[in-house]
């Protein structure tokens, strides 16, 4: 056993010694690991720089401009402002539709995990609506509350609710029961139970549906933008297309996948901080 | 403290298996005196007589017939009086130790008999000295060890200072020596508050180390077979008092018990626990 041991603790002990001497080689390491990262993303954007100026024909370069291109037209809309008011019509529609969804979603969730009666009867009727693309409900919203505001807002609502409804049932079933007995042997009555212990213990998994629920409800008033809107990216890359200003749609393209990608990470970093006492 | 009184406590399950469901007699006609400021430890085999006596005297459980008076009332459902202390310690993970310990003398202060504000902290920090977890305050439970955890409970059931402090099993999940340093501990507190304590165990030697009386229980149906007055100095005046000759009698008296009706039981399983068990405590 310990011939076996001691040459790797030798070697050990020299990467130790090794680091020590020389703290850049750490950096040096953070940054190859950094590039090796963002390397295909990197590669992606020259693809798109190059290709299209170098091997497409120029009849279809019109139709993929290179991304210095798309980053002119990009600044244009920023400076101007005309950017600006798309994001924040799509927003704000997302924003009012996700909070919503959780000011709906979490209570209901919580009354359906704690009367197990409720839960059953209402189930089936949950798993129909969750497995029904919401996008595919489209139309009715539409036919039923018109092309404005309410119908973007209600379909974001829709699709970001079964996210956060169905997390927070889980949650709150999950809660272990040694912890409900230990606060009711601790005086807490079943409100008390309910607020105190089961909502913290199910914050962790309700905030991985909000989590889902947030990205769910940019996608989601993307593509409804696209179908009927006077305002918003979704609008904007569609009406672009139309009016053949194909720079400008690919700008919006870009601003909805950094859109995308910003919400994410926020919801995520949120999601830990309200769970950090979970990771042990 | 109080005394508790259990007069022909009988508590059935109802298993449900694969096609039938079948009844579980789990404690049959139990009767039981605790006096109070009592140390009174309870040792049986594994199985789940001890654990639904202790859910019964919490008031977690009703039972199916018969009766548990606290002096004299008869136990209505959970209450501060009697505090829990778990083997899994079942501290809040989402709270700091000292707002783990706090979480019972809110529920007090709710209830119009409580401290102010700053009283609670000011408790709070004092029965967290009290179990020698000085400066960990603001950890969560995920930062302590098993050992301090278990004294953060410890600190949370004691520091409404309930009448009855239940105990189930809470040294099991420990090593050998955070276990001995606990069982002293307690019994430090023990002297110190005099509170009633009802302490559970499968480890025959914690029985005798801690208890004033030790009774057996057997399993299957759950039954006390007998009660052992434990009449040992103070534990502590005396230097390892688990290899002196009376603490080996005592140890070998109940082992003894035990295993006889460990053999008349169904399962010879049970048999293996209690030894393996015993052994390690």
């Amino acid at each position: 056993m310990s011939t076996l041991v001691l040459p790797d603790q030798q070697v050990r002990v020299e990467n130790t010694a090794v680091r020590r001497v020389r703290p850049t080689r750490r950096f040096g390491v953070a940054l190859r690991k950094t590039l090796y990262r963002s390397g295909a993303i990197i590669g992606f954007l020259l693809v798109w720089e190059l290709v299209p100026q170098y091997v497409l024909e120029p009849a279809s370069r019109v139709f993929l401009p290179p991304l210095h291109e798309v980053l002119q037209q990009l600044w244009k809309m920023i400076i101007s402002g005309d950017l600006g008011t798309h994001i924040v019509a799509s927003l704000g529609r997302s924003a009012i539709g996700f909070i919503l969804a959780v000011i709906i979603g979490v209570p209901v969730g919580l009354v359906v995990a704690w009367f197990a009666k409720v839960g059953d009867f209402l189930n089936p009727l949950l798993e129909v609506f969750r497995n029904t693309a919401a996008l595919a409900l489209l139309p009715v919203f539409t036919l039923l509350l018109g092309i404005g505001e309410l119908s973007k807002v209600s379909i974001v609502l829709y699709a970001a609710f079964f996210p956060v409804l169905l997390n927070t049932i889980l949650g709150a079933r999950s809660v272990d029961p040694l912890l409900i007995r230990a606060g009711k042997t601790l005086g807490l009555n079943n409100f008390e139970i309910f607020s105190k212990v089961v909502l913290p213990a199910s914050v962790p998994i309700i905030f991985t549906g909000i989590r889902m629920a947030g990205t769910s409800a940019v996608l989601v008033l993307i593509a409804a933008e696209m179908i009927g809107a006077k305002a918003g990216l979704g609008y904007l890359i569609t009406n672009s297309q139309a009016s053949f200003l194909i720079p400008k749609m690919y700008a919006a393209i870009l601003t909805v996948a950094v859109l995308g990608f910003v919400v994410n990470a926020a919801l995520v970093a949120l999601e830990r901080h309200f769970s950090r006492w979970a990771r042990a | 403290m109080s005394t508790i009184e259990i007069k022909n406590l009988t508590k059935k399950f109802l298993r449900s298996g694969a096609n039938e469901s079948t009844a579980v007699t789990a404690i049959e006609s139990l009767g039981l005196r605790i006096e109070d400021g009592e140390f009174f430890t309870l040792v049986g085999p594994s199985g789940y007589g001890k654990s639904t006596l202790l859910d019964i005297l919490a008031g977690l459980s009703t039972p199916s017939h018969g009766e548990v008076l606290v002096d004299g009332e008869p136990i209505s459902g959970p209450s501060l009086e009697r505090s829990v202390v778990f083997q899994q310690y079942a501290l809040f993970p989402w709270l700091t130790a000292a707002a783990n310990v706090l979480v019972g003398l809110e529920s007090q202060a709710r209830h119009g008999q409580g401290l102010n504000k700053a009283d609670r902290r000011a408790r709070a920090h004092e029965y967290l000295r009290l179990v020698g977890l000085e400066g960990v305050e603001d950890k969560y439970p995920h930062e302590l060890s098993g050992g301090m955890r278990q004294r953060v409970a410890i600190a949370r059931a004691l520091a409404h200072e309930p009448k009855v402090l239940l105990m189930d099993e809470p040294f099991a999940a420990l090593d050998a020596q955070t276990r001995e340093q606990l069982q002293d501990l307690l019994l430090d507190i023990w002297k110190r508050t005099k509170t009633t304590i009802v302490f559970i165990t499968h480890g025959i030697e914690e029985a005798v180390y801690l208890g004033q009386k030790v009774a057996v229980m057997s399993a299957k149906p759950g039954k006390i077979t007998e009660i052992v007055d434990i009449e040992l100095q103070d534990r502590q005046a005396v230097d390892d008092i688990r290899s002196t000759r009376q603490f080996g009698e005592y140890r070998h008296h109940l082992w003894t018990l035990l295993h006889r009706h460990g053999r008349q039981g169904v399962e010879a399983t049970t048999d293996k626990t209690l030894i393996t068990s015993g052994a390690s405590a």
